[in-house]
């Protein structure tokens, strides 16, 4: 255990401080910032156009409670109606509505570049209303009895709830195939660029005699161990690292106005998403890893020197894109539960894309899931066991030639 | 490999030689669990296995170092995949690098070196964790006579401090100078095995260096006389047939006068390497 982590940890520390790692890390996040810095530019440019904003002058009861009820459309800081209408002329302003009282009787009048805005609209008339029913009241002398039948209000049921939850299951389904588009992508493009990692650093050491100085000092198995989990380690640390910044992202976010309207409306949306991500179904996607990492490491160990290492992981390549293309063709919810989808998700590797799917469009249950996660990890061990036996032979054989006759050649020294 | 058989002891050197492909490589494979073989080789009276690696140092024929790695890290790495806690490699390594006079600092990177000062950092990660056995593979190719001094210093003070030291070398005359103990493989198979000095006396002392007035055929004349080489002015090297015709050639030569040298000497080892080597074609 002791060499374990010696090896695990130099391999570990090794990437980690590589700039290609912090590149492969800081990359997505400048993508991302990027894309959120455009889109920001343009919602502010056009938000600067689109911004209404209107000025109360006059009563200030009224002023007062519109403000409460439309903060955002109302320029608090003009008091008065000569300063209303020079704002209004410099068109700093869309208008101004000014608020007197004549004779028991409110008046407004309204003086823009456009037409009021219907929301402050609405809400103006209604604080109006209100104040104006009460003066009435006073006025006509009517007793309160009198008062209560005169504020008798037609019934007025809502059926939003209906509404509300076929937006809710609309959500769903949407966070359903998005998260399975995400999922899918995750898998193959880290699949994808951690095989390569963990071949080329196998390769590495073929071709040179430090795999003998290695070996003369370490048992293979340990070795091969130490490495291989020094990539997933780095591995988990980026999705720890891209965990973490989205959840920051969303508290830092979740304090603008904008945003948390927006992820209040979406709130179903955005929990079925993460449900769906931070499950059964990540555990699949992080065994699909391990898998190819295992797999690219015999790969990198079966290349003649470190160049051809992409050379040897080719085969591994080429499968994991095609069980990314195979499993964009399952992703609806039907064509999900076909038998290659249901044989494809107790294959090890296919069932880290396949199973997933099912889950989440629930072709599959969770104690299936737990069967086919099963099936991956017994894989892993076996395939981990058999390699690490084979793995000094692969790595200390020096045989140029093809990828079939560098195996022979290498089991031909055991 | 036939039946090879031989004991590295304890504060000895032992030299193991043969034409490239004899087996040299093989046999140091075999003894790291490289390759899987018929046979035993044991270490400290049991069977060697990877939980004795601590106590082997390795050296392989060819060098190879994590060139992006810094010196210390390169060595501390290799010290504590030997066991070795990292405080204590550390404690060392200015004194190590300072006896190999490492052109370098401790912070710097093995691929700033030069090819032969990687070399030397080769050989303290082979031997900085004290190992009780050192295994060298050809450790004095690529050195130039000073470097090879120093390595030669520090195989000695291995030996010296109890390790048991096996290497390979196609100089004969740094076998000579350093091993107590040596061993010639030919296709596999053991065909010189013991002290130096009783190798070398096994076959004879047919040579003879002397300084005469005499001229080659007048030594060629003589009986037991089998080749003369003439070495400069009236310095003759000369092979006899048998050791015992020595005797009547020094009284040729002196007539019971004194003469300015008379050494009558072993084939060395260079000569017996040449001439076991020889016998493999013939």
């Amino acid at each position: 255990m002791h060499k374990f982590n010696i090896v695990f940890m130099r391999n570990y520390l090794l990437h980690l401080k590589s700039k290609s790692f912090i590149a492969l890390l800081v990359t997505p996040i400048i993508s991302i910032l990027i894309t959120a810095g455009i889109g920001g530019l343009v919602a502010s440019s056009t938000s600067s156009f689109n911004n209404y904003q209107v000025a109360v002058v006059g009563d200030s009861s009224v002023k007062s409670e519109l403000v409460s009820k439309d903060k955002d459309s109302i320029d608090t800081s003009i008091k008065s109606e000569s300063t209303a209408k020079k704002e209004l002329k410099k068109d700093n302003i869309d208008g101004y509505i000014k608020v007197s009282k004549e004779n028991n009787q409110y008046k407004i009048n309204f003086f823009g570049s456009s037409s009021l805005d219907s929301d402050v609209k609405t809400d103006l008339l209604s604080i109006v209303n209100q104040k104006q029913a009460q003066i009435n009241v006073k006025t006509s002398n009517v007793t309160s009895e009198q008062y209560k039948q005169l504020s008798v209000k037609p019934a007025f049921k809502s059926s939003v709830t209906d509404k509300e939850k076929k937006q809710n299951d609309d959500q769903k389904s949407n966070a359903n195939s998005s998260s399975i588009y995400v999922l899918i992508f995750i898998s193959y493009f880290f699949t994808i660029i951690y095989a390569s990692i963990m071949s080329t650093t196998i390769a590495k050491e073929k071709g040179t005699k430090i795999s003998e100085v290695i070996f003369s000092s370490v048992s293979p198995s340990t070795y091969f161990s130490g490495k291989v989990g020094a990539v997933i380690a780095l591995m988990a640390t980026q999705m720890v690292i891209y965990t973490g910044a989205g959840v920051i992202a969303y508290f830092i976010l979740n304090m603008y106005p904008l945003f948390n309207s927006l992820f209040a409306s979406q709130h179903v949306l955005i929990s079925t998403f993460i449900g769906n991500i931070f499950s059964i179904n990540l555990l699949f996607i992080l065994v699909g890893f391990v898998i190819s990492i295992v797999l690219a490491a015999i790969c990198g160990s079966l290349s003649a020197n470190v160049e051809g290492a992409a050379k040897s992981s080719q085969p591994l390549v080429f499968l994991i894109l095609f069980i990314f293309v195979i499993s964009l063709n399952f992703v609806n919810d039907g064509f999900s539960d076909s038998i290659f989808s249901q044989v494809g998700s107790y294959i090890p590797l296919f069932s880290s894309f396949l199973m997933p799917i099912r889950l989440i469009n629930h072709d599959a249950n969770f104690f299936e899931g737990i069967i086919s996660l099963l099936i991956s990890i017994a894989f892993i061990t076996f395939v981990t066991y058999k390699f690490s036996n084979v793995y000094k032979l692969f790595m200390l054989n020096s045989e140029e030639g093809s990828f079939f006759k560098r195996i022979k050649s290498a089991l031909n020294n055991k | 490999m036939n039946n090879v058989s031989f004991e590295a002891k304890d504060g000895q050197i032992l030299g193991l030689i043969g034409q490239n492909g004899a087996g040299k490589s093989t046999t140091f494979h075999s003894i790291l669990r490289f390759i899987e073989f018929e046979g035993k080789i044991t270490f400290n009276n049991h069977e060697i296995s990877v939980k004795d690696f601590n106590e082997i140092g390795y050296l392989p024929e060819e060098r190879s170092l994590f060139e992006d790695l810094t010196i210390e890290s390169q060595i501390t790495y290799f010290a504590e995949l030997k066991g070795r806690d990292k405080k204590w490699v550390k404690e060392r390594i200015d004194s190590w690098l300072k006896r190999f006079e490492v052109k370098g600092e401790a912070k710097d990177k093995i691929k700033s070196l030069s090819k032969g000062n990687q070399q030397k950092v080769q050989l303290i990660c082979t031997l900085i964790h004290e190992p009780k056995l050192v295994i060298l593979d050809e450790p004095f190719s690529g050195l130039d006579p000073v470097n090879a001094d120093l390595l030669k210093k520090e195989i000695i003070r291995t030996k010296e401090n109890g390790a048991a030291i096996i290497f390979s070398s196609h100089d004969m005359n740094n076998v000579e100078e350093l091993c107590d103990h040596v061993v010639m493989l030919r296709n596999g198979n053991v065909v010189l095995n013991g002290s130096v000095d009783e190798i070398r006396n096994q076959f004879g002392k047919k040579h003879v260096f002397v300084t005469t007035d005499m001229s080659v055929n007048e030594l060629l004349s003589l009986d037991g006389i089998q080749e003369v080489i003439a070495r400069g002015a009236n310095r003759y090297k000369i092979t006899l047939t048998d050791e015992e015709y020595g005797k009547a050639l020094f009284n040729a030569v002196s007539h019971g006068e004194y003469i300015e040298e008379f050494s009558q000497q072993p084939p060395t080892l260079d000569e017996i390497f040449r001439e076991k080597a020889v016998a493999k074609h013939a």
